[in-house]
């Protein structure tokens, strides 16, 4: 035997207190997510929607990209190659380890096609970090990728 | 006749409703199929109201706003967020007996959010900015405040310059902007002795502690009074907080976007006979977008048109 369901009013009353807390509720999902991703994958706090925009230097014009490329016994730092620069920002934004990843594979793929035969290809993620009471700019390692050929 | 054909009342609603479609017209996304898409529709619905009061159509902007948060993750900046979480609150309200009731509790409980996670991020989570290091090095190296610190903080523009080639960190494409020396390896905690100390001044400092601090305690303090319930709140005081937060910050730090939403929601709390403020809130949506998106608004900020340095 089935329960009796509640009276359509009060249903309706209860979907007009609750439904308009969905967006609110959405966002404090993203934003628990976002600050996640800032702790575990070093996600920029000023992306994400977690609302961390002005609480930190940690931005975008704070982080770099760094690309080596080792040819035998030769190794020299590279610009990220023009085909790759937003792959780049997307990964100074959030170094995970599989972004990193497809950038390493994005220059090697590119110094094969210009005729190089790169063994290694190492990308590094710093961001520049600011001492207390000097403001001393101060360069740090965030994520760094070693692909091998 | 059901909420989906039935028309809102005008002073509750429409107005919010009507502010949304600009902004979302004025907030260009760079993936083009989301952005033809939105300006069709959005431009459709301004000119038949039937069609701006449907709460199907609110619901397929939100699946379009957030199409393009997605397609661009993690890029993009907190208000597109926001933006979305708005839409879908309009096509939520829409859906119910009572719009104008809906649409103002998911305002009130949207901007809590948004202004206690700001504040968490400021006061908790954030590692530079309680200590002065966030604001120390913004006001030299990001030119929205460069009037601020040349005007109140007694640095001249020389200054400003030099201490942002200083503390300025290489660009995303892997070019450093600083001189080999700043290059030590990862990890590098070496003082850089050859660089020339920061001009700062006993005003810079001051000024740094003030906008740390009164920036921190704003929005905690508006959180908390969009938290409390509205019969312990006077009216005049929550909006009133939420006009001036919205003057003194997007005259300084023009974000066009996220104050409009900040504005609009604020809007759409305000009842019948508050004519006032709602006037109010528009004026400064416009004053916003006119410091916003006019070329001369990066060369007379809200300081100067305020006499400040004169």
């Amino acid at each position: 035997m089935h329960a009796p369901t509640a009276p359509p009013s009060s249903r309706s009353q209860h979907r007009s207190v609750l439904l308009p807390l969905v967006p609110a509720a959405l966002a404090t999902l993203v934003a628990i997510g976002q600050w996640t991703l800032t702790r575990t994958d070093h996600l920029s706090p000023w992306k994400g929607g977690g609302f961390g925009m002005f609480s930190t230097n940690d931005r975008a014009t704070s982080r770099g990209i760094r690309i080596w490329v080792v040819d035998g016994e030769r190794e020299r730092r590279v610009d990220v190659p023009s085909p790759l620069l937003a792959q780049a920002g997307t990964a100074a934004t959030l170094p995970s380890p599989d972004r990193l990843r497809e950038l390493a594979q994005g220059v090697m793929s590119l110094e094969q096609a210009g005729g190089d035969r790169p063994t290694q290809v190492r990308v590094q993620v710093v961001r520049t970090d600011y001492a207390v009471h000097t403001l001393a700019p101060r360069r740090r390692l965030l994520r760094e990728h070693v692909l091998e050929r | 006749m059901s909420p989906v054909h039935r028309l809102p009342d005008a002073r509750e609603v429409a107005l919010p409703i009507r502010l949304t479609g600009i902004l979302i017209l004025l907030s260009p996304i760079s993936v083009w199929y989301v952005q033809a898409a939105l300006v069709i529709l959005v431009t459709v619905a301004l000119l038949h109201p039937p069609l701006l009061f449907s709460w199907r159509l609110w619901l397929v902007l939100f699946l379009l706003e957030a199409i393009g948060v997605i397609r661009r993750w993690p890029i993009p900046d907190n208000h597109d967020y926001l933006l979305a979480y708005w839409v879908l609150a309009i096509g939520v309200a829409l859906a119910l007996p009572d719009p104008g009731s809906a649409l103002g509790r998911a305002a009130r409980w949207l901007l809590v959010v948004v202004f206690l996670w700001a504040s968490l991020w400021k006061g908790v989570f954030s590692s530079d900015y309680l200590d002065g290091r966030f604001y120390g090095v913004q006001l030299l190296t990001d030119t929205r405040f460069t009037d601020m610190t040349t005007l109140l903080a007694g640095l001249d523009d020389a200054q400003v310059l030099e201490s942002r080639a200083y503390l300025t960190a290489p660009d995303s494409t892997g070019i450093d902007r600083a001189a080999p020396t700043l290059d030590v390896g990862p990890d590098s905690a070496a003082p850089q002795a050859n660089r020339s100390p920061l001009p700062v001044t006993a005003r810079f400092h001051i000024l740094v502690g003030v906008l740390t601090w009164g920036t921190l305690l704003a929005e905690l303090a508006i959180g908390i009074l969009f938290l409390l319930p509205r019969r312990w709140i006077p009216e005049l005081v929550r909006h009133g907080s939420l006009l001036a937060f919205c003057l003194f910050t997007y005259t300084i730090v023009p974000i066009g976007g996220f104050g409009w939403l900040l504005l609009i929601m604020g809007v759409s709390m305000t009842r019948g006979n508050q004519q006032v403020t709602r006037i109010a809130y528009v004026l400064m949506c416009l004053l916003v977008t006119l410091v916003t998106h006019l070329p001369w608004s990066h060369k007379v900020t809200g300081l100067r048109l305020l006499g400040v340095g004169s």
